[in-house]
């Protein structure tokens, strides 16, 4: 903190002296013109003023100058920051709709990937996830997955053949690993218990 | 005499040129370009003053506070090995755009 303030005050500092320093050479350059104009025969009104039209304008020419020298890209960046805070002050309006379509749309993309990766990328926090299977019931012409009814289900285990084991699943809401583990299925255990199927 | 408007970006060359001469405060550059383009060239002298600077901080120029021969305080200017160079190739490459946009300009008389 002291450092920083040091190089703060350093850095005003110096900027004074440029200042000042810019100030001398701009005055002395007027000067130097004016005093040229009057040896060439001009009065000192019409050689001063003469002079200042020559150079164009002065202050506009000591904030370029002083750009030239003392800003760094920082001094600019933050710069940048202070006029982008005042632009967002004054135009309220602007600044939420800007809030609101960034909100919405870091939202969206975190919901978004949050269901990817649980669903896609990450492994089910079973063991064995890619031996597991999901079996649904089909009436005949319906063409869509039906709700498994109980004794089909027990039936269905009674003589399967093709699994290890069977277990139904009373609700889906895998997206996060405790809801999982809140509703997982009767039988199956997570990942971190011994088996899957107790049964 | 009509005044011309100094070509973008050819103000830096004009000021490393006059201070091939010597060290230079900044009026004194700008009366020299104006004398030696014979007054054709309008430069606003305010514009040499951030040009200097800009050489400045390049490090193509230094600048010292000296006194003048009337005894009074200036800054001058005096060319930089580098910046020596950089007139060099500045030189070069100024040569070779007026002759190319010559050629494009005048294709009869090649």
């Amino acid at each position: 903190m002291r450092l920083w303030h040091k190089l703060v005050w350093r850095k005003l500092a110096r900027h004074a002296r440029e200042d000042s320093e810019l100030d001398e050479e701009l005055r002395f350059h007027l000067q130097e013109e004016a005093q040229l104009r009057m040896d060439r025969g001009q009065s000192p009104e019409d050689a001063r003023r003469w002079a200042r039209r020559d150079f164009g304008n002065v202050t506009r020419t000591k904030e370029v100058t002083r750009e030239m020298w003392t800003f760094s890209a920082l001094d600019r960046a933050a710069q940048d920051i202070r006029y982008a805070a005042r632009m967002f002050r004054k135009n309220p309006a602007f600044t939420a709709l800007a809030l609101a379509s960034l909100t919405l749309g870091i939202g969206a993309t975190t919901a978004i990937f949050s269901v990817v990766n649980s669903v896609l990328l990450r492994p089910l926090p079973f063991r064995d996830p890619d031996q597991l299977v999901m079996v649904w019931e089909r009436p005949p012409e319906t063409g869509h997955n039906n709700v498994v009814q109980t004794q089909n289900f027990l039936d269905w285990r009674a003589r399967n053949r093709s699994f290890e084991n069977m277990a139904a699943v009373f609700q889906i809401s895998t997206i996060s690993k405790a809801r999982a583990r809140r509703y997982s299925c009767p039988g199956c255990a997570s990942r971190r218990g011994s088996s899957i199927f107790s049964a | 005499m009509d005044r011309i408007e100094l070509l973008q970006g050819t103000l830096d060359m004009l000021i490393l040129r006059t201070l091939q001469w010597g060290a230079q405060h900044g009026h004194g550059i700008g009366v020299a370009i104006r004398a030696s383009s014979e007054d054709a060239l309008q430069v606003e002298h305010g514009s040499l003053y951030p040009a200097l600077h800009r050489l400045r901080k390049q490090g193509l120029i230094d600048a010292e506070w000296k006194l003048t021969e009337n005894k009074q305080r200036a800054r001058y200017y005096r060319l930089t090995a580098k910046g020596r160079k950089m007139l060099v190739a500045e030189e070069s490459r100024w040569n070779r755009m007026v002759e190319a946009i010559g050629r494009v300009m005048r294709p009869a008389e090649k």
